[in-house]
């Protein structure tokens, strides 16, 4: 009841009139970014980030949630119109949303795919507010022995998620580790791996290094495959029949359902849920023989189980301060920025500001499916921008947001750097999530850790003595050998739809 | 360039090493500064250099074909393209302290949408006026970014 009254109070606070255009500014510009074929959402957020900094905190943070949001939903534009699926977890999409497109059916599969997106959406959002202050409770018990357990084994689970090598995605999680130890000790106050250069005792800004690893990464990518405008599927009917609703609605519940209750599980990422969401459709469905050939339950679901997962990664990144995938590192980031530090202590030290985020969330999904329908043709014409435009526009906004941030040109030189490293990581399958979650976590894990060793007098056993943290340990080893069986199906899944390995999303 | 993904493994393990050896030898020089072994500034350096070097040795002598990647790296117009690219980049950087934000950005847009694009010169400028004109809207008039003025400075 009290997290009714709190939301309550956050939305109140939300339907201001800059407030509103706040969360439908970010909401279309998400989109906007998101429908530009190969830019992502963890490159909208990281691109859009900059921008966000001249506003208030809880309106740059309720902007970068209709980022996120808008860019998911974008995503899956690209994937129906033109079968370019932005990241891994959209590839159930254009298995079936393609074909609907090939048939004349492109605008049902889009408004499917927003319905479903929108509920998915509304459904983690409920999740969110329902288990997020009771998770956040629960951690007030956390020590930094435990923290630092809980961080430390959930990377090592999403290590097993990337999709490739294992022993490649720990060493790029240690790479992460090293840049995030560059600048002024913890303790001590003394510079660490400057080099005598004074522009490294400041340390990486992490914003640059995702704008280089992200925007101008995907650049360069798109160079060398020529990335020509592609010619997209003509729209004729932008809403579902009743026939599309009818069909789509109990693969919207359970795809919603399983991305959700899955996706809050460590290890279990959006390119699993929608996967498992696509093949559980299948089995269900009375026609499975129409699945790869434009069946409307083949987007609905694993759309729904992709965002619902999506949404599902709140709940560990405002509760715990653990984000479960990259645009969520990013957003953590932010979070950072705007001086908060996500873990249970922010329901309690900004309660207000993150009830208001929460209910703009809520704001920014009915935004999405109110706008998105009807501009539908307006995106799809976004699509077909030349790369040859669009390439220089990313280069130079991604150049001119990495100097904004603390006003520095070494930070647009990483960005720069991290942009060639990104392309050459990608070229020869180096998983670059873990990268990015251990540099974004590597300060905390180090402040836990050096905290656990002050609180033991150094000793290493306090990780297994204290009954949370050895409870944390235990539930790590369920989780990892779930989610290595998990992942080997998808990884299985993913080779024969595309041919190809993919980094998982 | 197939060698380059042959010997993808040993250029990733030597490098895993030799970061490893850096931060071994950063957590050594620290060491003085802490409270005990594994309490301090040092401390993390030192685990992590010494899962770097063991990760990557291990790498580093892992057989061939045991999920190598078969990537080639572009060749022709299209390393022309993507190196081009990233080195003006990084002249846009230097261009960027000493003419300030308009003459740098225009000129370095006009450049790239002439080399990706490869849209005729008189495309190219207003293209790259047009885009110099949006992002000058957007980081200097909005977000108020501190661009160097550099000679330009009435610009």
């Amino acid at each position: 009841m009290e997290t009714i009254m709190y939301l309550w109070g956050g939305l109140s606070e939300v339907i201001t009139p800059s407030n509103l255009f706040i969360v439908l500014l970010g909401s279309l510009l998400g989109t906007l970014v998101g429908v530009l074929p190969g830019l992502g959402p963890t490159s909208a957020i990281a691109v859009l980030l900059p921008v966000t900094t001249i506003l208030e905190p809880a309106q740059g943070l309720m902007m970068m949630a209709g980022i996120y949001y808008g860019s998911m939903y974008g995503g899956s534009t690209t994937a129906i119109l033109m079968n370019i699926p932005g990241e891994s977890s959209s590839v159930p999409t254009t298995l079936d949303g393609y074909p609907l497109a090939k048939m004349g059916r492109a605008g049902s599969a889009l408004g499917i795919a927003a319905i479903g997106s929108f509920s998915a959406g509304i459904i983690g959002l409920l999740g969110l507010v329902l288990f997020a202050p009771f998770l956040a409770d629960q951690a007030l018990k956390f020590g930094p022995p435990e923290y630092f357990t809980l961080m430390l084994i959930a990377l090592l689970v999403l290590f097993n998620l990337t999709g490739y090598s294992l022993r490649k995605s720990i060493l790029m999680g240690l790479f992460g580790f090293f840049v995030s130890l560059v600048g002024i000790g913890m303790t001590t106050g003394m510079p660490r791996f400057n080099f005598g250069f004074s522009f490294l005792t400041g340390g990486f800004d992490m914003v640059s290094i995702i704008i280089g690893l992200f925007a101008i990464t995907e650049v360069l990518k798109g160079l060398e495959e020529d990335r020509t405008a592609r010619k997209r599927v003509k729209i004729k009917r932008v809403y579902p029949t009743k026939k599309d609703l009818q069909q789509s609605k109990n693969a919207i519940l359970r795809g919603s359902l399983l991305g959700f209750f899955l996706g809050i599980l460590p290890g279990i990422s959006a390119t699993i849920t929608s996967f498992l969401s696509y093949d559980l459709e299948k089995k269900l469905s009375k026609q499975p023989e129409k699945f790869g050939k434009g069946a409307i339950e083949g987007v609905a679901g694993p759309e729904s189980a992709n965002n619902a997962t999506s949404s599902g990664g709140f709940i560990p990144l405002l509760s715990l301060g653990i984000p479960a995938s990259p645009p969520l590192a990013v957003l953590l980031a932010a979070l950072m920025i705007y001086g908060l530090t996500p873990g249970p202590l922010l329901f309690e030290q900004n309660s207000q500001m993150v009830w208001m985020v929460i209910a703009s969330m809520f704001l920014g999904n009915i935004f999405l499916l109110v706008l998105n329908l009807p501009l539908v043709g307006l995106w799809a014409k976004l699509t077909e921008v030349p790369f040859g435009i669009l390439a220089p526009i990313i280069l130079l906004v991604s150049v001119l947001g990495a100097y904004s941030v603390r006003n520095s040109m070494f930070d647009v030189t990483v960005a720069i750097i991290f942009g060639i490293l990104g392309y050459l990581f990608h070229k020869f399958h180096w998983p670059i999530i873990p990268f990015v979650l251990c540099t974004v976590l590597g300060p905390k894990i180090e402040s836990s850790f050096i905290q656990s060793m002050g609180m033991s007098s150094g000793n290493l056993f306090i990780f297994v003595e204290r009954p949370i943290s050895l409870a944390i340990l235990l539930l790590a080893v369920v989780f990892l050998v779930i989610s290595i069986f998990l992942m080997k199906r998808t990884k299985k899944r993913l080779m024969q739809e595309t041919g190809e390995k993919m980094e998982f999303s | 360039m197939a060698a380059h993904a042959k010997y993808e493994k040993k250029i990733g393990g030597s490098i895993a090493i030799l970061i490893g050896l850096i931060s071994i030898y950063e957590a050594y020089k620290l060491y003085p500064y802490s409270v005990n072994i594994v309490t301090g500034d040092h401390a993390l350096p030192g685990f992590i250099g010494i899962l770097l070097v063991a990760v990557g040795i291990s790498l580093f002598v892992e057989k061939k074909g045991q999920e190598e990647s078969h990537s080639v790296l572009p060749t022709g117009k299209k390393r022309f393209k993507l190196s081009a690219s990233v080195i003006l980049l990084f002249i846009y950087c230097i261009l960027i302290e000493y003419f300030g934000y308009v003459a740098s950005t225009l000129v370095v847009s006009i450049i790239l949408i002439k080399l990706i694009a490869q849209n005729r010169w008189m495309n190219a400028v207003l293209i790259g006026g047009l885009i110099t004109a949006v992002l000058y809207g957007l980081f200097i008039v909005i977000l108020k970014t501190p661009f160097p003025v550099g000679i330009f400075s009435f610009l």
